[in-house]
């Protein structure tokens, strides 16, 4: 079960890391033709950073949209941002300090992050218009993230798993050696849908994560008079 | 007048909940003829294994357009944009949401183009490229005005109207266009605008309005039409020749040129600042219509370029022309450098009209009798392109300020709309994109709904009269569907012509009168 596991783990981190490089290779080689920023834009290179700054650590254009729909994505994201700094202790040893101090607000994280998964959920069953939108793959993605928090929170309130065990599990499959995993359910539930999630991640819609950093509308300057923008495609019918 | 109803005000404002399956499904624009087709260089009809082609298609602009494979793939459905449009807003058909208007091309790249869509295409909504689908591309891709306001909202930027522009050239690509932009394509690529006028009516149209703007003002304004040597050139919509409000406002930059002293021309071969080939995504013929200005520019040896009241026109100009046809500044290829050798880039190329006109204002070389303008209370409709896809000004958002600038120069009573509805957040007139053709009638109508509901508002709270644009197309919708809602046509203005009935210009029969100096006999 452990070199199973360990298989798994493998194909799943080769897969997921093959997959977005290959994507992230492709949306950085697919040229931008025309300057199509959404405006009022930056008119600098240090503006567009922050613009997207703002993007990315608050979702502003999400905040301007919809109250509902930024405060229960928000709660999500920054529960799994907490969340995964705190895992970091399985694989580092000794485990850094600043991950040793988020450790108790990396729980507290996990029912933000279930909390605002769920809400998003109700949201995509009750209200009509996002229901219409809704394929069954959007739900099996809430279903899979929210079986993945619930499956942990279960590990660490109801039955404890042996972590250090995993701990040295995990350290061993960094070095390339198979140690002993404990069996247990919640656990083996848990990793096994995180490596689900490792392996979709790059031929899903959780392509948003790179895709809003190469976005045209929001990461070009708005500078068209000042500068002859040409895409290599387009140079060629100047000839 | 109409076999379908105006929609009914809401409770302003409001966010539509119902939603009403394929309510505006039959509403699909007259397919382009073959001759409208084969002159912008498409097949004239459906070609042969056309599925196959669109498929092809699709992903040659996979290859072509970041913003389509990034958007393809970056929506998480989080439902932010449904409520965005108004084409949604003014239907309830769900098919005019942002996202499930992207959702009828996406569905089509998941099938082909993606590992789930192949495999689990009903897991990820894929589906096959059938004549069905064509069908329904054809409807609701030319159901929006490729405004933008929802790529605003998007927390990824997805912008649908690069999603519309591509679905619009894969269609055309399999010979199965839209009649109303190819139509007019082909005219501005044969005969220099979108209307088919040719140079002498030109001539003979611009003489009429410098023999009224003589008579109104008592000095010989002109409005000079291919003059080599000029500095300025000026490229402005053909509606300016012969729409109302339109003329209004050409009358009224005419006077502002004279006012300021410049010596400046029309081009009969480039009479035309609408590019309708932004709305079908085509980058040659984008490149082929902004090539004429080039030409014209060069062959007048013009300094400056100025662009008339259009809203896509000026996306085009600011945003495009630069990289289309080397129009602007900071090119530094030999084909840019023909033409950016020649201009004075002391200023901004291309420059608005509103730009030409502010800066006169700022360094107080405009005189303005406001008291003209007394009988009105005006707002100001951002037109989508302006607000969006460019800007005026030397800072982000210049677009916004300086044209309302230019209308408290002209006027006592301004009044904005909700903010709501205006800026970034500026509802679309329902005509824009190459909707404005009567085919389309319904749509224009239903899809205006969100910006006459924000206007009435100002009506009934701050007896607001007449509502300014910017743009010829939204010009030409509301003089069309302000009627549909109990509203006069006549209550949409130019903002030139604002600017131009209160310029008091030196040496006029206003300046007199003003000042009392000589008889004030003006009959
Ligand atoms: S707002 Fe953007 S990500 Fe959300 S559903 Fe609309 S297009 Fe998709
Ligand atoms: S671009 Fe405008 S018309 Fe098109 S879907 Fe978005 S909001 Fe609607």
């Amino acid at each position: 079960m452990s070199v199973l596991f360990a298989l798994l783990f493998y194909a799943a981190t080769a897969l997921f890391i093959a997959g977005l490089a290959y994507r992230i290779g492709l949306y950085f080689k697919t040229p931008a033709p025309l300057k199509i920023p959404t405006t009022p834009a930056p008119t600098t290179q240090s503006g567009v950073l922050w613009r997207m700054a703002r993007e990315v650590l608050f979702f502003e254009s999400l905040f301007k949209s919809n109250k509902w729909i930024w405060l229960f994505g928000y709660l999500f994201h920054v529960g799994l941002a907490l969340v995964l700094m705190r895992h970091l202790r399985y694989f580092t040893d000794p485990t850094w300090g600043w991950v040793e101090f988020i450790q108790p607000f990396g729980i507290y994280a996990s029912f933000a992050m279930v909390a605002g998964l769920l809400g998003l959920w109700l949201r995509r069953v009750l209200v009509p218009r996002i229901r219409y939108i809704s394929n069954p793959s959007d739900h099996l993605m809430l279903f899979l993230l929210v079986m993945i928090g619930v499956s942990g929170m279960m590990m660490k309130f109801v039955s404890h798993t042996d972590i250090v065990m995993v701990k040295q599990y995990m350290l061993g499959l960094m070095r390339f050696e198979i140690r002993d995993l404990p069996m247990d359910g919640p656990l083996l539930i848990h990793l096994t849908l995180v490596a689900v999630l490792m392996i979709i991640f790059p031929i899903s819609k959780l392509l948003h994560a790179p895709g809003i950093l190469f976005s045209p509308t929001r990461n070009q300057v708005d500078n068209p008079r000042e500068k002859r923008h040409l895409a290599s495609w387009a140079a060629e019918l100047d000839k | 007048m109409a076999d379908f109803q105006t929609p009914e005000f809401r409770q302003f404002p409001s966010v539509p909940n119902r939603l009403q399956a394929d309510a505006t499904k039959h509403l699909s624009p007259f397919v382009a003829k073959p001759d409208h087709q084969k002159n912008i260089g498409f097949p004239g009809e459906l070609v042969d294994n056309w599925e196959q082609k669109a498929i092809e298609k699709m992903g040659e602009l996979l290859s072509k357009y970041r913003s389509l494979q990034v958007y393809l793939d970056s929506c998480v459905k989080c439902g932010a944009c449904t409520d965005k449009c108004h084409y949604f807003q003014g239907t309830s058909d769900p098919k005019n949401m942002p996202v499930a208007r992207q959702d009828l091309l996406r569905s089509v790249y998941r099938r082909y183009y993606t590992i789930a869509g192949k495999y689990f295409p009903k897991l990820v909504g894929a589906r096959d490229m059938t004549r069905e689908v064509l069908d329904e591309w054809h409807s609701y891709f030319h159901q929006c005005s490729q405004c933008r306001r929802c790529s605003v909202f998007c927390p990824y930027g997805i912008d649908t109207a690069e999603i519309s522009m591509a679905a619009r050239e894969i269609m055309d690509s399999v010979g199965h266009g839209q009649k109303y932009c190819n139509e007019i394509l082909g005219k501005v690529q044969t005969i220099g605008n979108n209307l088919g006028l040719p140079g002498p009516a030109l001539e003979a149209t611009l003489e009429e309005f410098e023999e009224e703007i003589e008579e109104d003002t008592g000095l010989p304004v002109k409005i000079p039409i291919d003059v080599k040597g000029a500095d300025i050139l000026l490229i402005t919509p053909s509606a300016d020749f012969f729409a109302e409000p339109h003329i209004d406002g050409l009358m009224g930059y005419a006077k502002v040129f004279h006012e300021a002293g410049v010596n400046w021309t029309l081009s009969s071969y480039a009479s035309e600042a609408a590019n309708f080939s932004m709305f079908i995504g085509s980058y040659s013929n984008l490149k082929k219509v902004a090539e004429r200005i080039r030409k014209a520019a060069l062959d007048l040896g013009v300094k400056r370029i100025v662009v008339g009241e259009c809203g896509h026109a000026w996306r085009v100009a600011y945003s495009f022309w630069n990289t289309v046809a080397g129009i602007g500044s900071g090119g530094d290829d030999v084909y840019a450098r023909e033409l950016q050798k020649q201009l004075d880039h002391s200023y901004p190329i291309p420059q608005h009209i509103c730009e030409f006109t502010y800066d006169l204002i700022k360094e107080n070389k405009l005189r303005f009798n406001k008291a003209e303008n007394d009988h009105r209370t005006v707002t100001f409709h951002d037109s989508c392109n302006v607000a969006r896809g460019s800007r005026m000004g030397n800072y982000a958002g210049g677009q916004f300020d300086i044209p309302r600038a230019l209308i408290k120069a002209s006027c006592n009573n301004f009044v904005d709309m909700d903010i709501s509805t205006i800026k970034e957040a500026t509802y679309c007139c329902g005509g824009g994109g190459g909707l404005l053709t009567d085919d389309l009638m319904e749509i224009r109508v239903k899809g205006a709904l969100p910006r006459m509901e924000a206007l009435n508002d100002v009506v009934k709270s701050d007896g607001v009269t007449h509502m300014a644009a910017i743009c010829a197309i939204c010009k030409a919708q509301f003089a069309k569907i302000l009627p549909y809602y109990n509203f006069p046509m006549d209550m949409i203005l130019s903002t030139h012509q604002l600017v131009g009935e209160a310029l008091v210009m030196k040496g006029s029969l206003q300046e007199q009168e003003l000042d009392g100096n000589g008889d004030d006999d003006d009959s």
